[in-house]
């Protein structure tokens, strides 16, 4: 058996819980090149991005009540089918927004759409095609809004 | 075939350094003391729930997901064992780090 087949045995879907574990993964992965592997930045800013998009799906499954085996990557496909990016940021958290039967306050609705925002400008999956170097204060604005999103997360849910 | 559990370890492989950050837990003090960490939460709005920073030289040679486990066993191990539950998030950085990441921390420190 290879390694897929391996993966998808282990975790047949995604789901709420594994996409959260996941995501905390991919933030320690990053860490772990910035800090070490210093010329690694561009590969670490990649995986901080995956890293936020992750905690937005988990929020979406979350809000929308999907039990804790439902495949939370399917619901998300269907659910922002018509989106011309399954990974734009912005649509998620509007997806996740949008979901709650009671908004959030104003100035958390602010701070959200601004850190998404950031972390938006300042990533792309296209990175993995990318060989330039950056350094660690080139990742401080990104950086910066992935640690407030990771902290702040559960505000869309609670 | 007997039955082989395989747990992953979320233990610190740092009990020194769990050491003394529960120690500066425990001290709760305000003053600044040359190599002591400074440790920040913050709270979810209306919940009691936080995140924990610690900016400490000490992390130099200790991986970014093994600063969280010696995070999370230091409160257990301090006086403050019950608030572990509501820990929301981790995050460990040195000095040198926290500068060049420009690291925004609040103004509600420990």
């Amino acid at each position: 058996m290879g390694l897929l087949a391996d993966v998808r045995l282990i975790e047949p879907v995604e789901t709420i819980h594994t996409m959260e574990i996941a995501s905390e993964a991919r933030f320690d992965e990053a860490l772990s090149l910035a800090f070490v592997h210093e010329d690694a930045c561009l590969t670490a800013a990649y995986l901080l991005g995956y890293a936020v998009e992750m905690r937005l799906k988990a929020a979406v499954g979350r809000i929308r009540g999907l039990a804790p085996a439902d495949d939370l990557y399917e619901h998300i496909r269907l659910a922002i089918i018509r989106a011309p990016d399954r990974h734009d940021l912005a649509t998620l958290l509007e997806l996740a927004l949008a979901s709650r039967r009671v908004p959030v306050s104003a100035s958390l609705d602010t701070d959200f759409r601004r850190h998404v925002g950031i972390v938006a400008e300042n990533w792309d999956v296209l990175f993995r095609y990318k060989a330039a170097r950056i350094g660690l204060p080139e990742l401080a604005d990104l950086f910066n809004s992935v640690v407030w999103i990771r902290q702040s997360h559960e505000s869309l849910w609670r | 075939m007997p039955v082989k559990k395989r747990r992953p370890n979320i233990r610190s492989n740092r009990p020194d350094l769990v050491n003394r950050l529960a120690a500066e837990l425990d001290r709760d003090s305000q003053d600044k003391i040359a190599g002591v960490p400074d440790i920040y939460e913050d709270y979810v709005p209306r919940s009691d729930r936080f995140s924990v920073t610690v900016v400490w030289d000490a992390w130099h040679d200790v991986l970014p997901q093994q600063r969280g486990k010696t995070i999370m066993d230091a409160y257990e191990q301090s006086n403050r064992r019950e608030d572990v539950v509501n820990i929301n998030a981790t995050l460990g950085v040195t000095p040198s780090e926290a500068a060049k990441l420009g690291l925004l921390v609040s103004e509600t420190s420990k």
